[in-house]
């Protein structure tokens, strides 16, 4: 028996036979020189296997299923290098010139192609070289003679093990043969883990020696919860793993059944939980959750678009439903939270350094006025069918309330003169997720309905760290005490003017934060649909009493670890192993 | 006939894999000749990995240089292609990585 640790990319936990898809065999070939008379023999060989190679290809494309429909760009893209001047002529090229056999030529070619790719600079793009590896690999095996076509031969329910899998490699494969997916390279949002969550099945990546340590047919069990894959595992392992997968999917389906109830405290308080969503599509899903409300609705979407910006009827239409959806609940939307860089072909725009920090959000809007006043008639006019709020992002000072309050203003006196009705007592919140904006909470408190805190964007600017970043995403901490004691200051300033106050960032939806945002008083919370029935289970666990005297000891630590390790004593109990492995990972 | 004309990469991703497809297929359309430049290396477009190996990403002025009987409509296909269909492309792309 022995354990891989790797990074879990797909829910669930099977155990099985491994099919270990080897590839490497493949690349020792003999590398030989060919006399004159043989040049036009080895050519005819190379133009062969091409031709081999894209009649497979092409019966690729045809036979792809019908969820990865959307990769067969790749496939055409493969079709197109096999046609490649730089690639299969000057292969030819150098078989005539320096009489080589074909192997030896095609990587020639392949390194060349990988000297040019080398010296581009953006990384998404040099990838690109691996197309080129891919169908080089098909071509050698073509070449070979290796005609066993490993991914459409699995006959039994098997474990896919390999170093990468391509979305490629995925469509040759019965899908309803593959009870797993592990492999060496990967990360939580390459395409095996995407396409293995698209497809439901339990994945683990980067698991670096997989291929090596894994032979084919070992029996091995895959937890896509904690990334750990284990290879001949003795009968209590099996037992064990069995239940726990059993284990979780009843707490699963035991949550999800409970979730449609509001959620109280131990000692009788109700927490509001509300779901943030980005498509008019998911407010039956985050009501299927549980959600009682739209706690965040972005906006962003409708201006994503290519065929320019969104007319107000449109806005309009998009916000009634959503507001008629959710009703009697409330939805809180959320005005345009876009960098201009994001829409360059509709209005005109300067390259930005650092576009975290520059012209987006509100002051954008502010700057842009014609484009804000639209979605505001547009959510204006909503309003009149539903529970709508109003909410306006990334707001640093009380000006750019009062600029965005002014336009609010003209847009509804010329509503008002066209005769259209909307919600007169519309309530007005802005974002809390500037620290400018917590350290004059007291202040801006006077001059709006609600707070918002944002904790995302919240915690990347009051830590200084772009949590895109990976060699410095790790110190993207929402344990840090100094964003407890921020969170603190809002609460204070919120209820000493008495208005309302919510939190939608996404530490509204980890199970650890409870505790902590019960503790500050913060009974209105919006976060991932998929998170509710967990959150709502831990709330009806615990007690605001409780919560308070986290919350004390919690204001006297220093570091965010100190922070994280009393949340995690605190809230193991209450939660499923599967779920602590992820808190871990 | 010789045109040549200058787009701006708009999109988020550059010229990657599926746009590249997309041009060599449209230069494919046209009997006309069709070179793409970026800076001072100039590439047959009608070739997927010259086109990859210019590395073009947001921002980049490349230059496109028809010759042929058809380099007007093959340039407005290319005016079209790069002025609204790039984007559809990359919605797509958003969007499978949504999913």
């Amino acid at each position: 028996m022995e354990r891989l640790k790797g990074i879990p990319a797909s829910q669930g936990i099977v155990i099985g036979k491994a099919h270990v898809i080897d590839r490497s065999s493949i690349h020792f070939f003999y590398h030989y020189l060919i006399k004159e008379e043989q040049v036009k023999r080895e050519i005819e060989r190379f133009k062969d296997a091409i031709d081999k190679t894209r009649e497979q290809i092409e019966r690729l494309k045809e036979n792809l299923p019908e969820n990865l429909k959307s990769y067969s760009y790749i496939l055409d893209s493969h079709l197109l290098i096999l046609k490649d001047k730089m690639f299969i002529d000057a292969a030819v090229e150098t078989i005539e010139k320096d009489k080589i056999n074909a192997e030896w030529a095609l990587s020639r070619a392949v390194k060349n192609i990988e000297k040019v790719f080398d010296e581009i600079k953006d990384e998404y793009i040099k990838e690109r070289y691996l197309d080129v590896k891919a169908v080089a690999d098909r071509i050698m095996r073509n070449l070979s003679g290796y005609t066993e076509d490993d991914l459409s031969n699995i006959t039994q329910r098997v474990i896919i093990v390999a170093h990468d899998l391509s979305p490629v490699d995925t469509s040759e494969m019965d899908i309803g043969k593959v009870m797993g997916f592990i492999t060496d390279v990967g990360g939580k949002t390459s395409h095996t883990s995407i396409m293995a969550q698209a497809l439901n099945i339990p994945a683990v990546v980067g698991l670096k020696v997989a291929t090596i340590r894994i032979n084919d047919g070992d029996l091995i069990i895959v937890d896509g919860y904690s990334g750990e894959v284990i290879i001949s595992p003795d009968d209590s392992t099996i037992l064990a793993y069995q239940e726990k997968e059993l284990n979780y999917k009843i707490y699963e389906s035991r949550v999800l059944k409970e979730s449609k109830k509001p959620a109280f405290t131990l000692d009788g308080h109700r927490i509001n939980v509300m779901a943030n969503i980005e498509f008019l599509e998911e407010v039956v899903t985050a009501k299927d959750y549980g959600a009682e409300g739209i706690g965040l609705y972005r906006t962003e979407f409708h201006y994503l678009r290519s065929k320019g910006l969104p007319n107000e009827e449109e806005l309009f239409e998009d916000y009634r439903e959503v507001a008629q959806l959710i009703y009697p609940s409330s939805v809180v939307i959320r005005t345009l939270d876009l960098g201009g860089d994001k829409f360059a072909s509709h209005i005109s725009f300067t390259e930005e350094i650092n576009p975290a920090l520059g012209l987006r959000a509100i002051r954008l809007c502010l700057q842009q006025p014609h484009i804000f006043k639209t979605q505001l008639r547009a959510i204006l006019r909503a309003s009149a069918y539903g529970n709508i709020k109003l909410m306006f992002p990334m707001i640093s000072g009380v000006k750019e309330i009062m600029g965005a309050r002014e336009i609010l203003q003209e847009t509804s006196q010329e509503l008002e003169r066209e005769g259209i009705e909307y919600d007169k007592s519309l309530k007005v919140g802005i974002m809390i997720e500037i620290p400018s904006a917590v350290m004059i909470a007291d202040i801006l408190a006077r001059y709006v309905d609600f707070f918002s805190i944002g904790t995302n964007d919240l915690i990347q600017y009051a830590l200084a760290i772009d949590r895109i970043n990976e060699q410095i995403s790790f110190m993207y901490q929402p344990y840090h005490p100094s964003l407890i004691r921020m969170l603190f200051e809002v609460v204070q300033a919120a209820s000493r003017q008495g208005i309302e106050i919510s939190l939608c960032g996404e530490m509204a939806g980890d199970p650890l934060c409870i505790p902590l945002l019960l503790g500050l008083g913060i009974t209105d919370l919006s976060m991932n649909p998929a998170n509710i029935p967990i959150v709502k289970s831990l709330i009806r666990a615990m007690s605001m009493e409780d919560a308070r005297r986290d919350l004390e000891n919690i204001m006297d630590m220093e570091t965010a670890e100190e922070v994280k390790d009393y949340l995690y004593d605190k809230m193991s109990p209450l939660l499923p192993k599967p779920v602590l492995e992820r808190l871990n990972g | 006939m010789k045109i040549e004309k200058e787009f701006k990469i708009i999109n988020e991703l550059g010229i990657h894999a599926r746009v590249a497809v997309k041009i060599v297929e449209i230069a494919n359309s046209y009997t006309s000749s069709l070179l793409m430049r970026k800076g001072d290396r100039e590439v047959d477009a009608k070739n997927i990995l010259s086109i990859l190996s210019l590395g073009c990403q947001k921002g980049d002025l490349v230059t496109f240089k028809a010759n042929g009987d058809d380099a007007k409509q093959l340039m407005e296909r290319l005016n079209l292609f790069f002025n609204e269909e790039i984007h559809r492309i990359e919605e797509d792309i958003k969007k499978g990585w949504k999913d």
